[in-house]
């Protein structure tokens, strides 16, 4: 009996221990992106220091107000690498959560936005090092080059985040469908007309599996395009407008699943 | 023998005590939002989010209960979408040296 105790107990232990994982994910997402939230506003704040110091230097031109434009133009440039590291740490973090990083296009990716985190340390570092107001000038603008990868990388990230979003949708409606059709079988009582939920569901199991081809399709699809020379916030606003259709086929399910949920429990 | 076991018995229900303690911290901390105070749901969306009434079958109304979370879900993916859309950053100092 004892013993029975104690496989429970850590059988219960170990259930634990893998829900608190996914919580702790989750936490991190939500962490990562209040960091990149305080990140934005500490730029807009720098931002607007560097506006008033550049104003002053070119009134004036004097020593002092280049000294203060230089000493502006750092923060202004450090800010702004840490607002797009931060970016970069949430889209990471929520591709994580999303895709568990189970395939090699989420691993690839994942380490893509790593190494773009890395080289904008090594910015930072080129910043601190600049005495000169050209200097800071060139290096914003590598940093400009730099930033469209970036933003490639992140439309790329984004659209295969919305992919797998709509895939975990389905497969879960799908389970959903299939606990149904369970009310359905052995417990025959059933009085009502019990082929016609039947058909029903397979209808819907049937669109289920033609959303799914479909969305396999468009990922593989914007995986490519994206890749190419194509405009990426284009690629990627012509995935979402195709994911926004299956969104709403998704959600035309729910008033038939309802119905049928109503016809079961009524008989039941 | 027998205060060793007693011992482990009493380690693991304390240890099956301090994991239910956390992860009702946990998930408390979970429920203040996720992201940003737009994606609770409000008008329609939190009508929708009212629990139903449990039916008699207990398997039917955890059906109903999910499928409602599911399309509260489909809802709110606009949103979770629009919040990570890369930040439009203009680069160059416009000082002429």
């Amino acid at each position: 009996m004892k013993k029975r105790i104690f496989i429970f107990l850590i059988v219960l232990a170990l259930f634990f221990l893998v829900l608190s994982s996914k919580l702790v994910l989750s936490q991190e997402t939500e962490a990562t992106f209040k960091d990149y939230i305080f990140s934005a506003s500490t730029y807009q704040s720098d931002l607007e220091k560097f506006i008033l110091a550049r104003g002053k230097y070119l009134n004036f031109k004097s020593i002092s107000s280049e000294a203060e434009a230089v000493f502006a133009a750092k923060s202004l440039l450090n800010s702004k690498i840490s607002f797009i590291s931060k970016y970069l740490a949430a889209l990471k973090s929520k591709l994580a959560l999303e895709t568990k990083i189970n395939g090699y296009q989420e691993n690839l990716l994942y380490l893509q936005l790593d190494s773009e985190i890395s080289s904008l340390l090594n910015t930072k570092e080129l910043v601190s090092g600049s005495l000169t107001l050209s200097d800071l000038d060139k290096i914003d603008l590598e940093l400009g080059e730099k930033y469209k990868n970036v933003q490639k990388l992140s439309f790329k990230t984004l659209g295969i985040i919305s992919c797998r979003q709509i895939i975990n949708l389905i497969t879960q409606v799908s389970d959903q469908v299939v606990l149904l059709e369970g009310q359905l079988e052995p417990s025959s009582d059933l009085e009502f007309n019990s082929e016609v939920v039947k058909r029903r569901l397979t209808e819907i199991k049937q669109e289920i599996a033609a959303q799914n081809k479909k969305i396999n399709e468009l990922e593989r699809m914007f995986s490519e395009t994206v890749g190419s020379n194509e405009e990426p916030k284009k690629v990627f606003n012509d995935l979402n407008g195709n994911l926004s259709k299956i969104k709403l086929t998704i959600l035309s399910w729910f008033p038939n699943l309802e119905e049928i949920l109503v016809l079961i429990s009524r008989e039941k | 023998m027998k205060t060793e076991k007693k011992l482990l018995m009493g380690i693991c229900i304390s240890l099956f005590f301090v994991l239910l303690l956390l992860l009702i911290v946990a998930q408390g901390k979970s429920k203040k939002g996720i992201l940003s105070p737009a994606l609770i749901p409000t008008g329609p969306q939190a009508l929708i989010s009212i629990k139903p009434i449990p039916s008699e079958n207990p398997e039917i109304f955890s059906i109903k209960e999910q499928l409602i979370k599911l399309k509260v879900k489909t809802q709110k993916l606009e949103e979770e979408k629009s919040s990570l859309l890369p930040p439009e950053i203009s680069f160059g100092l416009g000082i002429k040296p």
